[in-house]
């Protein structure tokens, strides 16, 4: 609820209440924001990263559009990207996990209309995750349900305290919940990673296994959990723990009323990748037979889930759909962004709130700074620099209202600090849906 | 890096190393690990720009190269 938005000088303070922060999956909707003119002075209730992202965002000076590196009008900008991707044969759209779910359905409408691949940031996070989901399923339930009923709350390959710095007060550790009076007291918290991370220290049990033996850990669990008898020698050696731990630490799974596990990037970025996401779905799946045993993946942009699920909507896949064929086809490792670049495919792309020339392979990133491409981004980045086409957009959740997701799918307002004087992520891409159709049209007729 | 490592090869803190993997190669400094935060022979670096240089760029069919994991040959700049 805004107080009061009405903002009749620029020395008036208003308060924004509940307002949406989207650093990370969390989405905490409970900031109280202290505003004066363009910018937030206090960000109650955020923590250290979010209060970074609430209180380093002034004004943006730079133009709105830059066209081949030069200031340039909007329109003309829009025009430029739609004759870049109207004339691509194999257009690439990636990115989308940092803006709202309603930029993200017209993305998603422009890569129909061209034939294009779409690709979110899913695919180089959770994305192992997605095609484990579609393998084995998803045994998962609202982070209200964690907060409320979770009294073993496991970690796996996550380390919260750094990366969701309030998952731990507001949903999963400290929370007094209906079924949980005493809040942490009532809780277990058991963490598994190969190295001890900041969050270890919140953790009753921490178990250190070894690097690139998720799996095997995972399976040893299985295994105990149906009552098979293992050799503890090759336990040991393989997981870096003796069989003794894992029993116990299975004894306590089946022992609680209601288990989670929240699992993070440690799992799907190392080798096993999906076999590993799977592994930890079969688990809880199996630990179904026993108690109530739940899984979440610990997702980290504001809107990547937002991502999953309006790509679902819109195509029936959540990530690396290719549109070419006039329906949509899904295969991970054929249409994600990282292939499609480093093998040198896509021949233009548009990249909506997302650094991939910060953070792709070397061959993916050589391929991208080749091709004509298009960028949206509040800031300055490598990859907008490179761009024959960059747009300074609003910031969502700041400046832009809208819907984000949740980390557990849920959807939230956004209710912003300020306006901006950019454009937001949707309005430009309203516009280049709106030229991209006329361009299609234009073509059909010549063909005619 | 592991303390116990950088004894091992009498380093400190600030000390540039060249990292050197299958795919890449990164000159980073070296800052140590809290005592028991890392085993020996474990290196950890935040994800970002350096640590992307390091992957490769095939996917093995996951749409995600092996980001996390990754075998580096470490050696002293000095
Ligand atoms: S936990 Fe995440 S969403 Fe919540 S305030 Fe911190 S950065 Fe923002």
């Amino acid at each position: 609820m805004i107080e009061s938005n009405q903002v009749s000088s620029p020395e008036e303070i208003k308060i924004v209440k509940d307002a949406t922060c989207t650093f990370c999956g969390c989405v905490c909707d409970d900031i109280d924001l202290k505003v004066q003119g363009h910018e937030i002075l206090e960000a109650k209730r955020a923590c250290v990263l979010g209060n970074g992202w609430f209180l380093n965002h002034g004004v943006d000076t730079r133009p709105d559009c830059f066209v081949e590196g030069r200031p340039a009008p909007v329109e003309e900008g829009v025009e430029r990207a739609a004759q870049i991707l109207t004339r691509a044969r194999y257009p690439l759209i990636y990115g989308l996990s940092d803006t709202t779910t309603e930029a993200q359905r017209v993305a998603v409408g422009i890569g129909d209309w061209i034939g294009g691949n779409i690709d979110t940031t899913t695919s180089v996070c959770h994305g192992p995750s997605g095609m484990a989901f579609q393998g084995v399923g998803e045994a998962t339930c609202s982070l209200g349900e964690v907060r409320n009923r979770g009294d073993l709350i496991m970690f796996w390959g996550s380390n919260p305290a750094e990366s969701h710095p309030r998952h731990f007060t507001k949903y999963s550790l400290m929370p007094k919940g209906m079924f949980l009076p005493n809040g942490r007291k009532d809780r277990t918290c058991v963490i598994v990673d190969v190295r001890k991370t900041k969050s270890a220290r919140a953790a009753d049990i921490f178990i250190q296994i070894k690097p690139r033996k998720d799996f095997e850990a995972l399976w040893t669990l299985r295994a105990l959990a149906q009552g098979i008898d293992l050799d503890p020698v090759e336990v040991e050696q393989e997981t870096g723990n003796p069989l003794s731990l894992w029993q116990d630490l299975m004894d306590r799974m089946k022992a609680a009323k209601f288990g989670v596990i929240f699992f993070g990037m440690g799992l799907t970025m190392t080798r096993g990748k999906h076999a590993n996401s799977e592994a930890l779905l079969t688990l809880t799946r199996d630990m179904n037979r026993y108690t109530r045993f739940v899984c979440k993946a610990n997702r980290g942009h504001g809107n990547v889930s937002g991502a999953d699920n309006v790509v679902s909507w819109r195509t029936g896949y959540p990530f690396g759909v290719n549109l070419a064929r006039g329906y949509p086809r899904f295969n991970p490792g054929e249409y994600t962004a990282a292939d499609v670049l480093a093998r040198g495919e896509a021949d233009a792309a548009m990249i909506i709130a997302s650094d991939p020339m910060a953070n792709f392979s070397q061959p993916a990133r050589q391929h991208l700074a080749s091709i004509p491409y298009v960028a949206m981004d509040p800031k300055e980045t490598p990859t907008t620099r490179s761009a024959a086409v960059a747009f300074t957009v609003a910031t969502y959740g700041i400046n832009v209202p809208g819907t984000v997701y949740r980390m557990d799918d849920i959807p939230i307002p956004l209710r912003p600090a300020f306006e901006s004087s950019h454009p937001s992520d949707l309005e430009i891409l309203q516009g280049i849906e709106r030229r991209v159709r006329e361009l299609n049209r234009q073509m059909i007729r010549a063909d005619s | 890096m592991a303390p116990s490592d950088m004894q091992r090869l009498d380093l400190k803190k600030g000390d540039r190393v060249r990292l050197t993997s299958e795919d890449g190669q990164v000159e980073v400094c070296i800052i140590p690990a809290r005592t028991d935060e890392l085993p020996a022979g474990l290196l950890f670096i935040a994800y970002g720009d350096l640590s992307s240089r390091l992957m490769g760029g095939d996917t093995h069919g996951s749409g995600m190269p092996t980001s996390k994991g990754i075998d580096v040959q470490l050696e002293v700049l000095k």
